[in-house]
Formats: C-alpha cells, sequence, structure tokens
C-alpha cells in the first residue's frame, strides 16, 4: 500500500523490495531526508535511487548494538609485566589484565642480554628477587607467558640503586605506570573502534560508488 | 591467540605480513561493496568479541568469531580481521604492530578455510545447518591454534607442545563458539537469509 506518491526526482516514497524476500515499505518519514540520503548511500550505494534499509536490517544493528551494551568493558587481554624496586628487592608483578600470569616464566637480563636469574610467577602473577649486588647496567625483565604472549618492563639503574626519598619518588612513578597499565579498555575505545570500522568501510564503498559512475 | 611484540623472529614476521597483504588483495577484489555494511558489522563483532572472555582453568581465553566471520563474509574475512585486530592492537594493546600480519594470517585464513569446507553445508535443515555452523565456529578456532603452533614453532621449535597446549586452553572457546556461531547462523539463515554470500557468483 502507497503512502504518498513517488517523487520522481529522489525516488523517495516507492516501494520496494530491498532484499527479496522481506515486504519492505520505503517511509522516508521515519527517518528524515538527510537521514534517507545517508543510508541511501551506505547500504546500498551503486543503486542509482537505493531504498531504505529494511526493517530487518535495522532490527539486527539494534540488536548488534544491545550486545554491545551489555558486553561488560572489564575483560582485558593485554599481557604485562611490571616491577618495582623496594628496600633492596624487586617485586614483579605479571598479569592478562583481568587475571594473573600463573607460573609465567620470567627472565632478568642486563646490558648485554646476559640472562642474571630467573624464575616462575606464583598463583598472583608475583615473582620477587632481592637487587642483583654486582649492578652496572638496566635490568630488562622479560615474561613468557606462553602461546605467544610475551611482554618485558625494564628497571634502570638509577631505580634499583636510589634510596632515601629518591626511591620514594621512583616509587611513586612506577605506581602511576601500573595504573596506566591496568587500565581496562573503556566504551570509549570500543565506540572508537567500531567507529573507525564503520568508517573506513563506508570510505571503500563511496570510493567504488565513484569508480563505477566513471567507468560507466 | 594474539602474538605478542617481540617473540616472532623476523622472516615468520615478514612470511605472515606478505601472507596477509595478499590474502587481504584478494579479499578487496571479492568484497561485494554493495554490501559494505555487512563487513563493517561483521569486523565489528570480531572487533568487539575478544574482550569477551572465557576465565577456565589457568589461562584466560577469549572468543574469536572468526568462524562465522568467514562463513558470511568468504576472503573479505582478511581485510575484515585485518582492520579489527589492527584497532584491538592500537585501541587495548592486544597482540602488537609487528605481529599484525601473523595475527591476521592465523585468524583468517580458517575463516576461509570453513568459508570454502562448511559454507555450502549450510543451506539445508535447520538441524543440519546448526552442526555444520557448529563445526565451523569450533574448527576456525581449532585452526587458528594449530596456526598459532606452527607460527610460534620457528622461535619455540615445539610445534606439538605448543600446538597442545593452544588446543586444551581453546578447548571451552571452541565449545562455546561453535554454539554460538549454531545459533547466529540458523538465526540468520531464519529471518535474514541474504547476509549470506551468493554462491556460484565468485563472490
Amino acid at each position: 500500500m502507497k503512502n504518498r506518491p513517488m517523487n520522481q526526482k529522489t525516488g523517495m516514497g516507492r516501494d520496494v523490495d530491498f532484499f527479496p524476500n522481506a515486504v519492505t515499505k520505503v517511509r522516508p518519514q521515519v527517518l528524515g531526508k538527510a537521514g534517507y540520503k545517508a543510508s541511501y548511500f551506505f547500504f546500498h550505494a551503486p543503486c542509482p535511487h537505493p531504498p531504505l534499509p529494511g526493517r530487518r536490517i535495522r532490527l539486527i544493528l539494534l540488536a548488534f548494538m544491545f550486545i554491545l551494551m551489555i558486553t561488560p568493558p572489564a575483560w582485558a587481554h593485554k599481557v604485562y609485566v611490571f616491577a618495582w624496586v623496594e628496600e633492596g628487592v624487586v617485586y614483579t608483578e605479571s598479569s592478562f589484565g583481568d587475571q594473573p600470569v600463573h607460573g609465567g616464566a620470567i627472565e632478568v637480563l642486563d646490558k648485554k642480554e646476559q640472562v642474571v636469574l630467573w624464575g616462575k610467577t606464583d598463583d598472583q602473577g608475583k615473582f620477587n628477587f632481592p637487587v642483583p649486588s654486582a649492578v652496572t647496567s638496566d635490568l630488562l625483565i622479560k615474561l613468557d607467558a606462553t602461546m605467544g604472549h610475551q611482554a618485558r618492563w625494564t628497571l634502570t639503574q638509577l631505580e634499583l640503586t636510589a634510596d632515601g626519598e629518591e626511591a620514594e619518588q621512583g616509587l611513586k612513578k612506577a605506581m602511576t605506570k601500573k595504573a596506566a597499565l591496568e587500565a581496562k579498555p573503556s566504551i570509549s575505545a570500543v565506540a572508537t573502534g567500531i567507529a573507525v570500522i564503520f568508517f573506513i568501510c563506508g570510505i571503500a564503498a563511496f570510493i567504488n560508488k565513484k569508480r563505477k559512475k566513471h567507468n560507466g | 591467540m594474539h602474538i605478542s611484540e617481540g617473540v616472532l623472529s623476523g622472516p615468520v614476521m615478514m612470511a605472515g605480513a606478505a601472507l596477509a597483504f595478499a590474502g587481504t588483495a584478494v579479499g578487496l577484489k571479492k568484497i561485494d561493496y554493495d554490501r559494505m555494511v555487512h563487513v563493517a558489522i561483521l569486523s565489528s563483532a570480531f572487533f568487539v568479541a575478544s574482550l569477551i572472555h572465557v576465565n577456565l582453568g589457568p589461562s584466560s581465553v577469549h572468543l574469536i568469531l572468526n568462524g562465522i566471520v568467514g562463513l558470511l563474509l568468504g576472503w573479505a574475512a582478511f581485510p575484515a580481521i585485518l582492520t579489527a585486530l589492527l584497532l584491538q592492537a592500537i585501541l587495548f594493546q592486544y597482540g602488537g604492530i609487528t605481529a599484525l600480519g601473523v595475527n591476521t594470517v592465523i585468524m583468517a585464513l580458517p575463516a576461509v578455510i570453513c568459508y570454502y569446507l562448511v559454507g555450502p553445508l549450510t543451506n539445508r535443515s535447520p538441524r543440519y545447518t546448526f552442526v555444520a555452523a557448529f563445526m565451523a565456529g569450533a574448527g576456525s578456532v581449532g585452526l587458528a591454534a594449530l596456526g598459532l603452533g606452527s607460527a610460534l614453532y620457528f622461535t619455540e621449535k615445539n610445534f606439538l607442545e605448543v600446538s597442545i597446549l593452544v588446543m586444551t586452553a581453546n578447548l571451552p572457546v571452541m565449545i562455546i563458539e561453535g554454539i554460538v556461531t549454531g545459533f547466529c547462523v540458523t538465526f540468520l539463515l531464519k529471518v535474514y537469509p541474504e547476509i549470506f554470500p551468493k554462491r556460484g557468483s565468485g563472490k
């Protein structure tokens, strides 16, 4: 059933079967002219008078958004090892973000890539060792959490040998870095990623449309 | 399933990058530009799926969803997964930029394999389709684990051990992903069959 006569210039208001199986009625009044043109371009680029997306695709998009909204954003899956010095002891913590690394292999290397010592993280992802007595360079702490998960952390010589106020300040700095590492992916990061994906796809569709026009 | 920065040797990274480049080129050629929005939706789904974690056993694994991406996109899975992985590396520090090529091949190649092996089986009775989609979902994760094992072979030299470790860690994911893919595909086939790539048209 037609609600209004078709506009010859824009093709608005006509009955179109966007999906062969779906009964889809073009209803420009739902999205407005700008929305109509945008969806027009995005969903069915090469068609000279593309119809509005059908109810189904809108439903699927809505369902997708809903799933996004209920997804807890608190699950990270980066790997990191973090180390700090406190009173002559080097403390390390290894984590997948939401979960400590059990039994991850820790290797401590000096500047010449020589292994100074090694060990395994405990159930809390922790591994501690006293500052090696003959420290002459920065220490590189390498974590191998199996399955291609690796991370590293550098302790500078200054951090290793500092004491008193200097050490306290170093510790403070280290803790800020730790907080940044532990930060979970935010909703805005997720939204940014999705926006970028849609943007890239839109550009691809646009370029293709231009090319098709150009080729006749 | 994401290989971190600095794990792989140079030649492996180069080989991965070359393969990913080739796959992406084929994908861009075969993409149906009229269905760009499907590519965007599936790429986003893949992007988000890695945030959903399954905390079982000693290690933490996440959904991958490469099976359904492959079933619905075919070769276009390569550019879709590449984009999603790049954004995951930048925004969430998953994996690494240098390992991007290898990670793309590990996840996109099983997707394309599933498209060819399981795709033709999905257009039958719902029960049959569910089983086929389950195979696609579980199989693509299993193949990805194998790929990960072989990529690590060159640095760790114990292919079997690593592959078995990855497989066992991802076993729950395989099962969950199989079920998720099964439900998604049967549901989509019922309400929106046009989303499946047309076969025989070269797309």
